[in-house]
């Protein structure tokens, strides 16, 4: 599987979300695999992109509600109550797109894959599964003091890194 | 948007329900919304990269997305939506987009698909995109299917 390339997601993540929202991530899981659907916290942000030799994937972050109205609060300086409020995911639409896009600079000058990415797809819901046809993905869960955070990525085809 | 970047999107999904066995389809009119906010509990979406750029969406009600899961699976009753039905319903979009891609070659329009992906969840709020944004409602025997095209162009 891809991990190096998770390592890069994660650290796109970990550094956008201090700089943007001034958040630390305080505790990091290993990286594990999902080969079934995969499980969301609650709001989530995917981008998908296509590449070099038939690569394709998705990169999905995804938050506890709680966090994800401290990342807003913090990052428009104001109060959301609802995360399903349009202004809320846009922002948190924003945010995947910045990580995925620094993410995406790196992989692309040091691994030659050529990913380009789709726009960013946002939701809210409960009890929410993604499903991926042949896609397995891995998965690391990141600890804040306001919740906690899926990091996601999987990759099809193309030549295993 | 124009209506030939937009209608190759249209045409695959009518195409491949047919293939399937898909019948009495007709579709509303085609709305143009500035952005667009779906509240179905399932949606289906494939990312679109190339010469243009955006996602496309399908989205219907829980009941519609196990009729067409069964048609997938030949036939097989289904009660709930679970894995197996998950991955009829990302390839039935596989299908769909690489007809659409099909369809852009013929139109010297070079694009390529991202990976699948097909989302349940109950009291969804789902933002496909803050483009404009293409809708048809399709009208089939076994539900309504709404058909979202969002480019960036």
């Amino acid at each position: 599987m891809y991990k190096k390339l998770m390592d890069v997601f994660v650290n796109s993540t970990e550094s956008i979300l201090k700089e943007m929202a001034d958040i630390d991530i305080i505790k990091k899981s290993a990286p594990f695999t999902i080969e079934e659907d995969f499980n969301s916290f609650g709001v989530s942000s995917t981008i998908t992109f296509a590449g070099n030799n038939s690569t394709k994937g998705r990169f999905i972050i995804d938050i506890s509600e709680s966090l994800a109205l401290e990342i807003v609060k913090n990052i428009l300086s104001q109060n959301v109550d609802n995360i399903k409020e349009r202004l809320a995911l846009s922002c948190i639409s924003e945010m995947n797109n910045t990580i995925a896009g620094d993410a995406n600079t790196y992989i692309n000058n040091n691994f030659n894959l050529g990913l380009r990415l789709a726009p960013p797809i946002v939701f809210a819901g409960k009890n929410i599964k993604v499903a991926n046809a042949k896609l397995e993905s891995v998965n690391v869960v990141c600890e804040t003091s306001f919740g906690n955070m899926n990091v996601n990525i999987g990759f099809t085809g193309g030549e295993v890194i | 948007m124009k209506e030939n970047l937009t209608s190759p999107f249209f045409t695959a999904v009518v195409n491949v329900l047919e293939q399937i066995g898909v019948s009495d389809i007709n579709h509303e009119n085609v709305l143009e919304k500035n952005e667009l906010v779906i509240k179905e509990d399932l949606t289906a979406f494939i990312g679109i990269v190339g010469d243009i750029k955006g996602n496309v969406s399908y989205c219907c009600s829980l009941e519609t997305a196990k009729n067409l899961a069964s048609i997938m699976m030949m036939g097989m009753e289904i009660e709930e939506i679970d894995d197996m039905c998950r991955s009829a319903l990302s390839e039935l979009l596989n299908m769909i987009a690489g007809n659409t891609t099909m369809l852009f070659s013929e139109q010297k329009v070079n694009l390529d698909i991202t990976s699948p992906s097909v989302v349940v969840g109950e009291e969804m709020f789902f933002i496909l995109s803050f483009y404009k944004t293409i809708s048809l409602t399709l009208n089939t025997a076994i539900g309504v299917i709404g058909a979202n095209i969002s480019l960036e162009i």
